[in-house]
């Protein structure tokens, strides 16, 4: 039954084809009319808007990252002015500092979220359980990140919670000023936040692995760990990529986590595109994007090579 | 058929012609169903019929058509919503939002009928096939048997002047689809309606129709009774997919009246001819015989109008009603079903069939 | 023979043992990680009601913060143009991921290409899409910013999750009762009404409770195509940032919008698994 469905899929209701119908112009506008009411029509017009109005300008501010601006005045001249400013400042160790704390907090939620996402995909036994904890995960995404991040300096500062309390315990005699606004600090406001992003990829990667298979590699004689080696770790692969990706390029662009719990102190790339934007210089502001952009391409890049190859040639449409 | 052509035939379609991006669907399709007459299409897949229903309900457009009208009116052109008939599919489409009378009152409410008179007829519809209690009932609390009948329901109180059915019983049971094939039949006969149905079933096709229309490559190869399918094959392909599997090619060697001799690699054979045309000597042709009308040593019957050979039998396979019994003949592999537990073990045999239960027909793909 | 039972014995005992242990560390670690997103959460909730809550540990309680939040009232602007804009976004997430989910599992050329480009702003920082955005149409195009340039990059926020959202419920809808309606005599519209609209509207309302949350609570973004139209997130962004004395304002209000964003969209995740499951 081939044919059909690829018929169905092609032409539900059978309206492409158009030789019985009228020639020439009135054959193309009756052609355009029915396309405009079809399903087709609205999806590529809301397409072409969605390019001109959402992905030219991504385009456009790579290219704005190579012209010079004065304040709103742009001078219409191509330079590499502004990434030869990031060499020169000595920003560039901005972005060796945001690549590392990005890359450390993906190996901590991938860590943790790994045998956390198979325990729920695999072990979990209690629906409602699961549920429960599926719904923690995605509230998160519904919260206003400021807010959220704010009490934290109520928890971490030199009055803070923390300190408060272990000096009430007589546990330290000072407050431990290196809790906020520091490299701890920004790592610990950044890791709970996006732990859902890591998690929920692999949790469904690892839903779709057949039970059967993991009870065949179990009959063979293989240990638990042989079996998480050579069955779920490879065929929950591009969960893990997913999860990879959707964790480091958030944390690498987050602007509010390092304002609010790194004080200034610490500089990460977003906070950079802010002051450079602040002090009106758009085209460095323009240069760290394309630079975090680029990162992001590279990422994206090496998921769809690594995808490729691990399903195999020919697989990928 | 053209003294019958006054009458405004239920579907008269000509000269169908569809393409899928350059691949022949239908090749120069003709059909023509009286009304009241229940039709099957049938074929494997990739033969065109489900291409031939969809171009009927109006889900497809042909590339060419010369002419395709349903009772008298010219549908070309015409889409789906503005056709004089009503399908069942394959998988009932019921609507899962809907209740039962939900469903069956769709078509009418869509026709713009009061609520009153469609409860009416809904009721009515749901009381011929036999659920007239489940009128309120959600469509996922139904079993598969109870689904088709709804969708039965739904397709006929619209009143269509023909009603499609695409491989109704395809997602039953064996036992259910037994029962039905007989229900329908009888619903069939008891409304007068037209119905045309797609299957690849040929017992499904033989139990129903009035007519079986064998579609291959999309083409009709053999518009006939039932009877006419099964036991006169006009082609080698409807030979073998009416369970035929016993196929001898060779040349047409005699003719003689209503028997034709052929010659298979030196054995002579008789049979009946059933091919479109009339033979010619000379001209390659095929023999085919059901396995059920073979005999095994058929001592008492030879004679006249007997084909006879030895032959050693190899292996029987036991298939409940009859045994399958493989034969090493003087002419080639045949197999022959016998009642009973048949034979055991390789022995020598005799084999032999009737000159009218052989039928035979030109070699090769059908010419147009 | 008994010797080797035994060993294999213990070996399947110790095994059962070291996954106990490992499951264990497991919930532990992965709770701990998912209570670090909601601690600060429930300490916002606690410090709103303290009496100072600048103080290390919670001591009085109190209601007065939230009285306060009638006598100060600069929060109340905010509110409402973030609500404005929330209810434009929402309504837009409705109408186009109800459009665009509906038609893309149907569709024969280019499903995955237009799929990754919708899907694109997910892996696109906040940050970019606001300093993008901000450089295209203020400095290219000088238009001026306000509230269509926040709709706009909430839209670009919001509208993968709300096609997400309507595409598992639209991915698994049979376009085969289309033609069965159509075969019943339903003109083009009626079988968008009839059979479409009500079997997609599970995905429609998440659709647009997706949009009107992730706007709501924006904020990346905002900060630079904001131009001089402030929202509550920005609000309390900036309370924030100058470190101003409506501290105890900004929690009470945090909370109030964390209570109904946990809410609505426990509300909407609950809907969508309803349904998926029916």
């Amino acid at each position: 039954m081939n044919v059909r469905t690829d018929v169905m899929l092609r032409d539900p209701l059978g309206q492409a084809d158009v030789s019985l119908r009228p020639a020439g112009l009135h054959r193309w506008i009756v052609a355009r009319k029915e396309w405009l009411i079809s399903e087709r029509g609205p999806v590529h017009i809301f397409a072409i808007v969605w390019a001109v109005a959402v992905l030219v300008p991504v385009i456009i501010s790579v290219f704005f990252s190579l012209l010079r601006a004065h304040g709103l005045r742009i001078q219409w001249n191509i330079s590499l002015h502004a990434y030869r400013d990031i060499i020169e400042s000595g920003r560039w160790e901005v972005v060796v500092r945001t690549l590392t704390a990005a890359a450390a907090i993906t190996a901590i939620c991938l860590i943790v979220g790994f045998p956390f996402a198979l325990w729920l995909a695999k072990r979990a036994k209690s629906e409602k359980l699961i549920q429960f904890v599926w719904m923690a995960l995605t509230v998160p995404f519904f919260l206003d990140p400021s807010a959220r991040t704010l009490v934290w300096r109520g928890v971490l500062g030199s009055t803070g919670l923390v300190n408060t309390a272990l000096m009430k315990l007589d546990l330290i005699d000072a407050p431990m000023g290196w809790l906020l606004f520091s490299d701890f600090s920004v790592y610990l406001g950044l890791i709970g936040p996006y732990f859902p992003n890591m998690v929920m990829p692999i949790y469904l990667a690892i839903l779709l692995i057949d039970n059967d298979l993991i009870q065949a590699s179990a009959d063979l004689g293989a240990t638990p760990a042989k079996t998480l080696r050579s069955i779920i770790i490879p065929l929950a692969m591009p969960g893990i990529m997913a999860g990879i990706i959707f964790t480091f390029v958030p944390v690498m662009g987050d602007s509010i986590v390092p304002s609010i719990l790194g004080g200034g102190k610490k500089e990460y790339l977003a906070d950079t595109v802010m002051s450079l934007s602040t002090s009106m210089n758009y085209a460095g502001a323009a240069a760290f994007a394309t630079i975090i952009l680029l990162l992001t391409g590279i990422l994206l890049g090496l998921f769809l090579l690594f995808r490729r190859r691990a399903v195999g040639p020919g697989a990928v449409a | 058929m053209s003294e019958v052509v006054e009458i405004a035939a239920a579907l008269d379609a000509v000269d169908i012609l569809h393409q899928y991006s350059g691949v022949t669907a239908l090749d120069h399709v003709s059909l023509r169903v009286q009304e009241g007459e229940f039709l099957t299409i049938l074929g494997p897949s990739g033969s065109g019929k489900t291409t031939l229903l969809r171009i009927i309900g109006g889900f497809e457009t042909p590339v060419a058509a010369q002419r395709l009208s349903i009772a008298g009116i010219d549908v070309r052109g015409l889409p789906a919503n503005h056709r004089e008939v009503a399908t069942v599919f394959q998988h009932y489409a019921l609507f899962p939002h809907m209740s039962v009378g939900q469903n069956v009152e769709y078509g009418l409410k869509v026709r713009g009928v009061m609520p009153a008179g469609r409860r009416k007829r809904a009721e009515e519809g749901l009381r011929l096939v036999r659920l007239s209690d489940k009128y309120d009932r959600r469509i996922h609390q139904l079993s598969g048997g109870e689904r088709q009948r709804v969708a039965f329901a739904r397709a006929l109180v619209t009143e269509p002047r023909i009603l499609l059915l695409d491989e109704p019983m395809g997602a039953l049971d064996e036992k259910l689809r037994r029962e039905m094939q007989v229900e329908v039949r009888a619903l069939q006969r008891h409304l007068k309606a037209t119905f045309i149905q797609v299957t690849h079933s040929q017992e499904e096709a033989l139990t129903m129709s009035d007519r079986i229309a064998v579609m291959h490559r999309g083409r009709i190869e053999q518009l006939g009774t039932p009877a006419d399918i099964f036991d006169r094959p006009a082609t080698r392909f409807v030979a073998a997919f009416m369970g035929m599997t016993n196929l001898i090619d060779g040349t047409v060697s005699g003719i003689d009246g209503k028997i034709t001799q052929l010659d298979a690699a030196g054995q002579l054979l008789l049979g009946t001819w059933t091919g479109p045309r009339p033979p010619a000597l000379g001209q390659p042709a095929f023999a085919a015989i059901h396995p059920q009308r073979i005999a095994i040593d058929p001592s008492a019957r030879t004679g006249n109008g007997w084909n006879c050979f030895g032959g050693q039998a190899l292996s029987a396979a036991y298939r409940g009603a009859h045994t399958d019994i493989q034969v090493s003949s003087q002419i080639g592999p045949l197999t022959a079903a016998v009642a009973g537990m048949g034979i055991s073990g390789a022995v020598a045999v005799s084999v032999g069939w009737r000159a009218e239960d052989c039928a035979m027909g030109p070699a090769g793909e059908l010419d147009s | 023979m008994i010797a080797a039972e035994s060993f294999a014995y213990k070996a399947a005992l110790r095994e059962a043992r070291l996954i106990r242990v490992a499951v264990w560390v497991t919930l532990i670690a992965g709770f701990g990680v998912t209570a670090l997103i909601y601690a600060p959460v429930i300490w916002l909730g606690v410090l709103s009601i303290s009496v100072d809550p600048l103080a290390g540990l919670p001591g009085a309680f109190t209601m007065r913060w939230y009285g306060s939040l009638f006598t100060s009232t600069g929060w109340i602007q905010p509110l409402f143009i973030s609500l404005e804009v929330a209810v434009i976004v929402s309504v837009l997430c409705m109408v186009s991921a109800m459009l665009v989910g509906r038609a893309l599992p149907r569709l024969k050329h280019g499903r995955g290409l237009l799929l990754g480009a919708f899907l694109l702003p997910l892996v696109v920082p906040g940050i970019v899409v606001g300093i993008d955005i901000f450089i295209y149409y203020k400095m290219f195009l000088t238009f001026k910013m306000g509230l269509w340039s926040l709709v706009l990059v909430h839209f670009i926020w919001a509208f993968p999750f709300a096609l997400i959202g309507m595409l598992v419920i639209s991915s698994r809808f049979d376009v085969r009762l289309l033609e069965a309606a159509a075969d019943l005599g339903a003109a083009p519209w009626r079988r968008f009404w009839d059979i479409e609209r009500p079997l997609l509207m599970t995905g429609v309302v998440t659709a647009g409770m997706f949009g009107f949350m992730l706007s709501l609570t924006e904020l990346p973004r905002s900060i630079f195509v904001a131009g001089r139209t402030q929202t509550l997130p920005l609000f309390t962004w900036a309370e924030t940032m100058s470190r101003g004395s409506h501290i105890s304002l900004i929690y009470c209000l945090n909370t109030l919008i964390a209570v109904i964003s946990v809410a609505l969209s426990v509300l909407s995740v609950w809907l969508l698994g309803r349904r998926v499951k029916s």
